[in-house]
């Protein structure tokens, strides 16, 4: 990022001195500096500058430990051995059918993507989000007005320069309401296409109607791929000029993608030579079951698995060829019901199913201890909006005495839609349906294939949907949470469940960043693991 | 009237008594080694289903199914509860506690797959008696008459007979959910249209013989003739074809369970034991898979065995 830059957004210092004071904590400040602006090292010494010495009231001993980890690892990965270069690198992973970036609806489509076509920003793995092919941005005072400066020099596969007209073309896209985009969500009730304006070849400025302060980690919503200004509407054509280090040689849905590097690439890696540093990436496409990845994955056809299971896991912790590193992610079994339909519009009900779950038994059934006890709030602890709770207590009895004060005639029949694709789910299920018994709930498992359960998620009156990882809340929380401007629950909203102050219309708070506690009411689940699984 | 075919060791003059005609066939089974060694193992399944539990002697457990916890049965045979989950010890091997190990939730392999044996083996019976009366009905039918509607029915069932079984299945099931009913009701549509070709070629075959004349020309109703004339008299085939049947419905319903379309979980339905199973194969524990597949395997074999060695016995007097 640049480091010309003389202004500081106004918040900074403010922020600086809430971090000093121990009102918030560390990562919350380096978050909220770098997205006003404040380039990552900056931020980083700015945090230094504001810690306090003794260790904050308020922060938690494990959040403190965590701020502290993402650091380190930012500032040793550059150090790491000498740069091999060349060399294929083979995915396991699934290949479905896409066609316009902007309707991407799993984290696996933009995957094979992600080397040929790029973002605007990059939130990294210690949640601070970088400039990608902006070089920087700035923020007004009131955070309504962004100003988004491109990257100079940065030449499409065809030739062209990376210009505004680009970026321009891509946030119609996005914001047009029949591409059917999920990031159109994202940006309800801040900004239409007439808030975006070209200020020149290199500036794109969004006038929007309400201060939004996640503006740089909205870029990096994973459907937002940058495409040029000429794109045909099929990513898959091998026609479309890319920005990334690798171009796309091949697309077959349910079989292979191959992506090549290219000549002319903008980046260059630590060796001084442009990247990438791969010769290749194919992405292998062996079906939906998890057991031919691992087959694969020991027999050497693959080099890494995306999205492992609990399963996987297993068959592979003990594997002296392979190395397990524990990562906790947001990634998550949301047990969620529909709060518009019968008898799970009464709060009591809802609230009697949640103290039916011994999360520790259930953690322990569906993923053999692996992961995050559910609170109760659609937020994890990598999460910097996260606050520590209590975990809620099973509790038949009180749940019991909760149905009846409802007036439900027990044993009270429940359906829960799962998955049988992702068998911890149904393990969840099963062991949900154990556990409510004495409650007086009879739940039976409503089985289906996966796909079919993509197909009514958020229609069905009671499921365990997966959702992925998101560094931040604020990405996920608008998603799945909110009415839009008529008052209607936002598509992915499953729950039904709508509050005026939790909805952007009008605005709650300045930033929109913070999450009380507690106030998610409905969404709540298991909270798992993720692993990286990659051969030595 | 029926004796024409029929060798004396069936079907004496007088009627014998119902433990009679039982003794009768028992005794003809006990003639071939095939024949027992089906009996034993069909026996062994059919004796851990009934005594799985005391469901047998407390009929509240039949109506309330006994696993929507209103109604607790007591185990016997099965010695624990199948749904119910022991803290901590998922996935473990045989031992002294659980004679066959525990799946991932931590409950007893022996006792779902005994109580599993229940659900097979009522299923499986019932979906070919409903397939037999069916398809025994169109096939008399289109045997009988001849003509027109048999051209009809048969080539409607051939129709059916064109998809794979399997794919009919997973049609049915896709289209109605799966539950018990829904299983029962795809081997039945799927099995139906064998049976009726099968019934057809015998009844063209018996409606020839002089006893059918006989009772034509006395004036019986085409319904009397073909219920109690022709039908008892096809019973040999009948009965050998639908022993087979049930060996494929088990089959069948195993395959089912297996591709997640069969009883939703927890049911302890052998199928989803192997799908369930087979994932922690990679991680060193076969045994829900093995035993699953086992039982299956070991029930199917019996089934044939049985109607193996009955089809040598009858044979032997054609």
């Amino acid at each position: 990022m640049s480091e010309r830059r003389d202004r500081v957004h106004p918040a900074v210092p403010e922020a600086q001195e809430q971090l000093r004071q121990g009102r918030i904590s560390r990562r919350e400040f380096l978050r909220v500096a770098t997205l006003l602006g404040v380039s990552a090292p900056a931020a980083y010494v700015l945090a230094a500058c504001g810690t306090p010495t003794a260790t904050a009231p308020t922060a938690a001993p494990a959040a403190a430990a965590a701020t502290e980890a993402p650091a380190a690892a930012a500032t040793a990965a550059p150090a790491m051995g000498a740069i091999k270069r060349g060399g294929t690198l083979r995915v396991g992973i699934q290949v479905p059918a896409v066609d316009h970036p902007a309707r991407f609806s799993w984290v696996f489509d933009s995957n094979e993507f992600r080397q040929v076509f790029e973002y605007l920003t990059e939130t990294g793995a210690d949640n601070i989000t970088r400039p990608y092919l902006l070089e920087s941005w700035e923020a007004s005072d009131d955070l309504k007005t962004w100003t988004l400066n491109l990257r100079k020099g940065i030449k499409w596969s065809n030739g062209d320069e990376l210009t505004s007209e680009d970026v321009l073309f891509n946030f119609k896209e996005w914001l047009a309401p029949e591409t059917k985009s999920s990031i159109l969500g994202l940006w309800e009730g801040f900004l239409t296409i007439d808030g975006v304006e070209a200020k020149d070849d290199y500036t794109v400025v969004l006038n929007l109607a309400a201060p939004k302060l996640d503006v740089p980690e909205t870029l990096f919503h994973y459907p937002a791929q940058i495409m040029h200004r000429s794109f045909n509407g099929d990513l898959t054509t091998l026609s479309n000029p890319s920005t990334g280090p690798m171009k796309l040689d091949e697309f077959k849905v349910g079989e292979r993608v191959k992506v090549s590097k290219r000549e002319g690439y903008w980046q260059n890696g630590e060796d001084g030579s442009p990247l990438p540093y791969l010769d290749a990436i194919e992405y292998i496409d062996l079906g939906n079951d998890q057991t031919a990845y691992v087959a694969a994955l020991q027999g050497g056809q693959i080099d890494t698995i995306y999205d492992p299971t609990v399963d996987t896991f297993l068959a592979l912790r003990n594997n002296d060829k392979i190395t397990v590193e524990p990562l906790p992610t947001a990634q998550v079994r949301l047990l969620r019901m529909r709060v518009d339909i019968e008898p799970w519009t009464d709060v009591r009900v809802r609230n009697a199913l949640k103290m039916c779950q011994d999360r520790q038994a259930i953690l322990d059934n569906a993923y053999f201890g692996q992961g995050d006890l559910g609170q109760d709030v659609h937020v994890a602890p990598v999460q910097p909006e996260y606050a520590p709770m209590d975990v809620p207590a099973y509790d038949p009895e009180g749940a019991k005495a909760l149905l009846e004060e409802a007036g439900v005639t027990t044993p009270l029949d429940v359906s829960i839609a799962v998955g049988t694709g992702w068998t911890d789910v149904v393990t969840y299920a099963e062991s949900l349906k154990e556990l409510a018994t004495p409650a007086g709930f009879n739940i039976t498992l409503d089985t289906m294939p996966n796909s079919s359960y993509w197909d009514k998620w958020a229609e069905v009156p009671v499921g365990i949907t997966p959702w992925t990882h998101r560094p931040l809340a604020v990405m996920l929380l608008p998603l799945a949470y909110i009415a839009d401007a008529e008052g209607t629950p936002v598509p992915w909203n499953e729950t039904r469940w709508v509050d005026q102050e939790f909805t952007p219309h009008p605005l709650p708070d300045l930033a929109r960043h913070l999450v009380r506690p507690g106030q998610g009411g409905v969404g709540w689940g298991l909270g798992v693991g993720g692993w990286g699984l990659c051969t030595v | 009237m029926a004796v024409i075919e029929q060798p004396a060791t069936l079907t004496a003059p007088a009627r014998p008594s119902v433990w009679g005609r039982i003794a009768a066939v028992l005794a003809l089974l006990g003639r071939s080694r095939v024949a027992i060694a089906g009996l034993i193992l069909v026996g062994f399944w059919v004796v851990l289903a009934i005594f799985a539990d005391d469901c047998i002697i407390r009929p509240a457990c039949w109506v309330g199914g006994g696993s929507d916890g209103t109604v607790v049965s007591t185990p016997w045979l099965a010695r624990y509860s199948p749904f119910e989950q022991f803290r901590g010890r998922n996935l473990e091997g045989p031992s002294a506690d659980h004679w066959l190990g525990t799946d991932r939730n931590g409950r007893d392999l022996w006792a779902r797959i005994v109580q599993g044996s229940r659900i097979i083996l009522v299923l499986a019976p019932i979906s070919v008696l409903i397939a037999l009366a069916i398809g025994g009905t169109l096939g008399l039918i289109a045997g009988y008459f001849g003509g027109q509607i048999d051209e009809l029915l048969m080539r409607v069932l051939d129709a059916l007979m064109a998809f794979p079984q399997i794919l009919l299945y997973l049609i049915i099931i896709a289209a109605l959910g799966p539950s018990a009913v829904n299983v029962v009701l795809a081997i039945t549509i799927a099995g139906a249209p064998g049976i009726a070709r099968l019934v057809r070629s015998l009844t063209l075959d018996i409606k020839t013989r002089d006893y059918v004349a006989a009772a034509q020309t006395r004036g019986e109703s085409p319904w009397y003739i073909m219920f109690v004339e022709i039908l008892p008299n096809a019973r040999g085939p009948i009965i050998i074809d639908a022993m087979l049947r049930v060996g494929y419905a088990v089959f069948a319903i195993g395959t089912l369970g297996f591709l997640g379309l069969g009883l939703p979980p927890p049911s302890p339905d052998w199928g989803s034991i192997v799908n369930t199973g087979r994932k922690f194969i990679q991680a060193g524990h076969p045994w829900d898979a093995l035993w699953a597949s086992l039982s299956i395997a070991s029930l199917v074999v019996g089934l044939n065995l049985l109607a193996d060695g009955l089809s040598e016995e009858l044979g032997r007097y054609r």
